[in-house]
């Protein structure tokens, strides 16, 4: 009978200990010096942003919310270590464009926290998704924002370059504002950026001006960057990036493909492979994959350096691979 | 609540206290984890397992069904449609012993399939896949008030209908010739079932609610002679997997309904090995 109440306790005692362990080699760090002011980012691509308007400046440090795996944060839950990073931070650097469904979440825990919408003032094309299917999420308390309130946009602004300078500019002013002392430092990183985006968009130019194609995509946020080029999408079928083909998605990318007698598909990665085999065993159509810029580069290392060039070397190397399937 | 923040972060100035969404988790944590392990008894005895457990997955229908019709409480319509699927699913229980399990099987893969089939109509199910291994994060005061509500009621009816409740379960006929209302007893006794697993999803998930309401109560099976003490290391596992689970997922950024229940497994384990031994 008393063996029991004593097993049971030592058992526990046991489990406590090996459980405390656990924790202290489960990678627990503490958040960051005190003195440093803080920039946490929403994800990949405004984080790319953020790393360059600060580059350099001593005792400002920038961190992302989502892991680099994390991707399009459309249906994005927040972990309890986005929490306690989004606790220390001063200042929340957002997309914007109703991309950050769970913002309604953010603001309501942390009412102080200055959030900087990077969106302001860009050109927004309107969303082709459903309402239930949108960035803005169309569940109830969530759906309020500032300005989009009833319209649900495309909140893929960076794939376009004018929209995504806009974004740097926002950055670069509103950073300047929220920490006054460096306020000259950003806003010499944010044009030296920014002249290396118009150095991109040059460079778009002269590849593939005169060009024009119409195109069939499979990604929303490819209609941004058709924009920016001037192309014409005929149609965007618009596959979620973590859910599988759906046959009645691939038969609405086929009709597409056939009735606009398109030759050139744009989509991404994960789905290449599998719509290039099907689609060319009926039609004589160029799939070009195309990256959505919203993961870190697969060979980059994780140190931030490297990852200040993702975005500009990411759309070159789109328009490498558009250049390809025009030459083929 | 604010008085109650302020207790909280005397008794436990701990690092994971800092933060009101763990404040919040832990309350639920709390309350939830003692009711489960005082329920599961019951439902371990009267061999209840796959009935709860089908209530338990049922409730993805519940969501469904809130969110189609675009119903602003979505708990609410959970509560209301765990609540008349137990009473369903008790009836089927009651009328045909025989095959009982085969159509509450029916009938909450139906609800499941329905549910699943409405939420993925959009092209995306992602946005609901916290619901399946729960999420600490969306546990809201509201959420903590609902199961301070339901540990009232279950602690009420507990000491009002526990033992007709157990008198039921052992001898349906003896129990009526003693004058218990036997079915209005089992009727009260999965409403309340239906209530509590409902309002916990949210923080350990539709894919393991039945693991906390089971595994607890099978340990405590383990090393307990008498109900007293099977109550007692019942809940006693209960809240200790609850707690360290939480405490633990906090610090190594894992989903907390799993860890809990990992936890609340090693204790069924070791319990076993010793009931083995003894």
């Amino acid at each position: 009978m008393k063996n029991k109440y004593l097993f049971t306790a030592v058992l526990l005692i046991v489990l406590t200990a090996f459980l405390a362990a656990i924790t202290r080699v489960g990678g627990w760090q503490e958040g960051r010096k005190k003195e440093e002011f803080l920039v946490v980012t929403s994800f990949y691509p405004v984080y790319v942003a953020a790393l360059n308007v600060t580059d350099g400046i001593e005792g400002v440090q920038v961190r992302c919310l989502t892991q680099p795996k994390t991707g399009c944060v459309h249906d994005y839950q927040l972990t309890t270590q986005d929490m306690r990073l989004l606790e220390q931070a001063d200042v929340f650097v957002i997309n914007g464009a109703g991309m950050e469904t769970y913002l309604a979440d953010v603001t309501a825990r942390y009412p102080d926290l200055y959030v900087l919408d990077t969106s302001k003032g860009t050109v927004l094309l309107e969303s082709m998704e459903d309402h239930d299917h949108d960035h803005a999420g169309g569940s109830g308390d969530d759906a309020h924002r500032e300005g989009v309130q009833d319209k649900h946009y495309n909140a893929h602004i960076w794939m376009d370059m004018a929209n995504y300078s806009v974004q740097i500019e926002n950055i670069g002013n509103e950073l300047g504002t929220v920490d006054s002392k460096h306020r000259k430092q950003y806003r010499d990183n944010a044009d030296n950026y920014l002249a290396k985006v118009q150095e991109l968009q040059e460079e778009c130019r002269t590849l593939l001006d005169g060009k024009n194609k119409s195109v069939v995509s499979t990604h929303e946020a490819f209609l941004y960057f058709a924009q920016n080029m001037g192309w014409d999408v005929a149609k965007t079928v618009n596959m979620d990036e973590n859910t599988a083909l759906h046959a009645a998605q691939v038969n609405e990318v086929l009709e597409a493909v056939q009735q606009g007698q398109i030759y050139y598909l744009w989509t991404e990665e994960i789905y290449g492979e599998r719509l290039t085999q099907l689609i060319q065993q009926e039609y004589s159509c160029k799939t070009v994959v195309l990256d959505t810029l919203v993961l870190p580069p697969q060979d980059s290392k994780t140190d931030q350096a490297g990852e200040k060039d993702a975005y500009l070397a990411g759309m070159r190397n789109n328009f490498e691979q558009i250049r390809k399937a025009l030459s083929e | 609540m604010e008085t109650i923040y302020g207790i909280l972060d005397r008794l436990l100035p701990f690092a994971w206290m800092q933060h009101t969404f763990m404040k919040h988790a832990f309350l639920a944590v709390l309350l939830m984890t003692p009711l489960l392990g005082m329920l599961g008894t019951v439902i371990v005895q009267k061999k209840m397992a796959f009935f709860s457990d089908a209530l338990g997955h049922s409730a993805i229908m519940g969501i469904a069904i809130g969110v189609v019709f675009g119903v602003a409480n979505v708990n609410a319509v959970m509560i209301v449609f765990a609540v008349l699927f137990a009473l369903l699913l008790n009836k089927i229980e009651q009328k045909r012993a025989e095959s009982a399990d085969t159509i509450i099987s029916v009938f909450s893969s139906c609800s499941i399939a329905a549910g699943l089939m409405l939420l993925s109509g959009s092209g995306n199910f992602n946005k609901y896949s916290g619901l399946l291994v729960g999420d600490v994060l969306s546990i809201t005061e509201i959420e903590i008030l609902y199961l301070a509500g339901a540990f009232v009621l279950a602690l009420v009816f507990w000491v009002l209908g526990f033992n007709r409740l157990l008198a039921a379960g052992m001898h349906r006929v003896l129990a009526k010739s003693r004058g218990i209302s036997v079915k209005l007893v089992e009727s009260l006794f999965v409403v309340l079932v239906a209530v509590i697993v409902t309002i916990s999803i949210k923080c350990i998930g539709v894919l393991l609610i039945n693991a906390l309401l089971i595994i607890p109560v099978a340990s405590a099976k383990n090393i307990a002679v008498n109900m007293r003490e099977y109550h007692f290391f019942s809940i006693l596992f209960s809240l200790f997997s609850g707690m360290s689970g939480l405490i633990v997922s906090y610090y190594i950024n894992a989903a907390t309904g799993p860890m809990i229940v990992v936890i609340a497994s090693v204790i069924y384990f070791v319990t076993f090995a010793y009931s083995r031994v003894e």
